[in-house]
């Protein structure tokens, strides 16, 4: 099957006094149709920035500096702006942590819903687009969607809010969702209501889906695959049940540890020292070195390249032994 | 084990009073009223010595307003609070009173490190302000016993001369953890204290407050929205919704032999390292507005167990096995 979407050796740098800011450093993955694929890391590993340069939102002083980014028979780094204008929110939609700043809070559901239909079919009559907007309403859950269109982005909750969203994702039936975060400012069981909602869409409409998220436990049960960042690399790709069950990056390893239902109870938590570096002063081996308890000399002069493990899955580590 | 805390009833109302233009309207035959919320509706439980108490729910449900008046900083409307068979707030012939001798003794850590300290002081005035004040230290004695405390709470010592903004998130939470626990607190009250954390950072200082309650004999208030880390350190848990307790009993019992629905939906909407493909089954609806509670059970609503007798009537908190109390008309 080819991939929908497939990302090489891509660079996206931030130029600041201070130096470059390798937000997102040579990281390569693909999303397959219909394949839902979560992308982990704690705040600063790049997960954001790396949804943002699929969609070319990067702002100077940030740069794609290199690497390809194909989006089915395109590559989304040479065609026009105008041409990326017509992917993005059409082929391409993105969902954002906060629903309260990603609607317009002046404006009502409607008029933001029906804007994004025309936008990319210019010639839909009015009747068509609001019958659009509001069957997509009722699609993600929201009761009486006729009123509710009527309504302004404050006088919803905040789960209702992210269903709108959602809702503006879907509007134009697009190949590839990328959801940053979407459930990250949600109450638990509306967190619930969410990723059910998401997963029943997504296989319905056989939509892929990169679901970024620093919470492990939210893509444990919802992915295929697992892409795990730590300052600005992958370091560990593959099948969700091979990621979850048998890591082996030391920091997976350490991350699914230290969740407190894999500890016994009362006792002390499976803990990573220190802290993620700097984005500023990275070290010039292996950024997870100093944390890492597999560490050796070799790991501070050598940046570990991509290896494959023995069972199909790629990983950045120098002292794993990728045929175990 | 004796008793620390006794909460007694405890009330909190939110008034929101009518502007001039509403009471003009009033004065001349109009019917505005005054929009009331309860935060916290009369709740009552006991915190032991030396014990982890949990309180879970989501947001709105009243526990960050419960924490805050447990540590003293917002006032009751009614009921009242002891610690140590002593009342600490509350009202005694209709008069306010509050102990400021024992708000030492109950400390708060809040959720987020940025904004919960100074950002214009430099850690050691941080951390030795209170304890200055109230006369528990001697100013020369201020950088050897902040040296103490960030010994305790595991930070080098030269973070001493340097400002919050220096840190990350995590060690800003230490700093945080520091001060509350400069003024030597038997109860500390923690409110979302990991929620703003990332998660290897979150097991370290989840570490730090199971390391400090077995050496400085500390009881925790633990607020959480967080099953998993509250399911891990407490060993009761208050579960609440809409201001009220729902459940409350020894963490083993919650989890495993659940009663009330609540908290049954909690439960089980909590996303788990779990491989196996999970269909989740949320429970439907909105959590409801607080101004506006529906009546009989808060909870009949999304009750998929709802019958007539919950739209009319409030259960009320009964016991159910030994240390085991729900509020559900199910048990009876």
């Amino acid at each position: 099957m080819k991939p929908i979407l497939e990302i090489k050796n891509l660079k996206t740098y931030f130029f600041k006094k201070e130096g470059a800011i390798k937000a997102v450093d040579d990281i390569s993955f693909h999303i397959n149709p219909g394949e839902i694929v979560g992308l982990v890391g704690e705040s600063g590993s790049g997960k954001t920035i790396t949804g943002f340069s699929i969609l070319g939102l990067i702002d100077s002083p940030g740069k794609i500096v290199s690497g390809n980014i194909r989006f089915k028979d395109m590559d989304l780094q040479k065609i026009s702006p105008q041409q990326m204008q017509d992917i993005r929110g059409n082929r391409i939609a993105m969902i954002f942590q906060d629903p309260m700043m990603t609607l317009n809070p002046v404006l009502r559901i409607q008029t933001q819903m029906i804007e994004t239909v025309k936008a990319h079919n210019k010639n839909i009559s009015d009747q068509d687009a609001y019958a659009i907007c509001r069957d997509t309403l009722g699609l993600v859950g929201i009761s009486s969607p006729d009123e509710r269109m009527k309504a302004y982005p404050h006088q919803f909750s905040g789960g209702m809010r992210q269903r709108v969203s959602i809702a503006i994702a879907l509007l134009n039936k697009p190949d590839l969702i990328i959801a940053d975060e979407p459930t990250t400012a949600l109450d638990v069981t509306i967190q619930g209501q969410v990723i059910f909602e998401m997963q029943k869409l997504c296989k319905e409409s056989g939509t892929s889906l990169l679901w970024v998220t620093h919470d492990l436990a939210v893509v444990a049960g919802i992915t295929d695959r697992i892409c795990v960042m730590y300052a600005g690399r992958i370091i560990e790709q593959g099948a969700t049940d091979k990621i979850i069950n048998d890591p082996v990056h030391p920091y997976t390893q350490g991350l699914i540890k230290s969740v407190p239902s894999k500890n016994k109870k009362g006792e002390k938590l499976h803990q990573i020292d220190g802290m993620v570096p700097s984005m500023f002063s990275l070290p010039k081996g292996c950024a997870f070195e100093e944390r890492c308890y597999l560490r050796s000399q070799q790991c501070k002069h050598e940046q570990p390249s991509e290896t494959k493990y023995a069972d199909g899955r790629l990983f950045r580590c120098l002292n794993v032994d990728a045929n175990s | 084990m004796s008793s620390i805390i006794k909460i007694n009833n405890v009330t909190k109302r939110f008034v929101k009073s009518l502007d001039k233009t509403a009471k003009f309207i009033n004065y001349l035959g109009g019917s505005y009223k005054e929009e009331i919320v309860h935060a916290v509706d009369n709740v009552s439980f006991d915190v032991m010595s030396g014990e982890v108490v949990g309180i879970v729910g989501e947001s709105g449900c009243g526990k960050s307003t419960l924490g805050r008046m447990i540590a003293g900083i917002m006032p009751l409307t009614q009921g009242s609070i002891d610690f140590k068979d002593k009342h600490y707030v509350g009202f005694v012939n209709d008069k306010y009173q509050q102990d400021h001798l024992i708000d030492l003794k109950i400390q708060m850590i809040f959720q987020d490190p940025f904004s919960s300290l100074n950002p214009r002081k430099k850690v050691i005035d941080i951390i030795s302000e209170a304890p200055i004040h109230h006369q528990l230290i001697d100013k020369q004695e201020k950088k050897s016993f902040v040296k103490d405390m960030l010994n305790k709470v595991g930070l080098n010592i030269d973070a001493m001369e340097r400002y919050p903004h220096q840190f990350s998130g995590g060690q800003r939470q230490r700093v945080g953890i520091a001060r509350a626990l400069a003024v030597s607190p038997e109860v500390v009250v923690c409110d979302e204290s990991v929620a703003a954390l990332d998660v290897s950072i979150q097991a370290q200082i989840i570490n730090l407050f199971l390391d400090l309650r077995k050496n400085m004999n500390l009881t925790y208030l633990f607020i959480s929205h967080d099953m998993g880390v509250i399911e891990h350190i407490a060993d009761r848990i208050v579960v609440m919704y809409l201001g009220q307790i729902v459940e409350i009993s020894t963490t083993e019992q919650v989890i495993n032999q659940t009663n009330h629905p609540y908290t049954k939906a909690l439960l089980s909407g909590v996303p788990t390292l779990d491989t196996k493909k999970k269909i989740y089954e949320p429970i439907k609806g909105e959590i409801p507005s607080p101004l506006n509670p529906p009546s009989g059970c808060y909870f009949h609503p999304r009750c998929k167990f709802a019958s007539d007798k919950c739209k009319v009537e409030k259960p009320v908190l009964k016991q159910i096995a030994s240390n085991h109390f729900s509020a559900c008309h199910l048990n009876d």
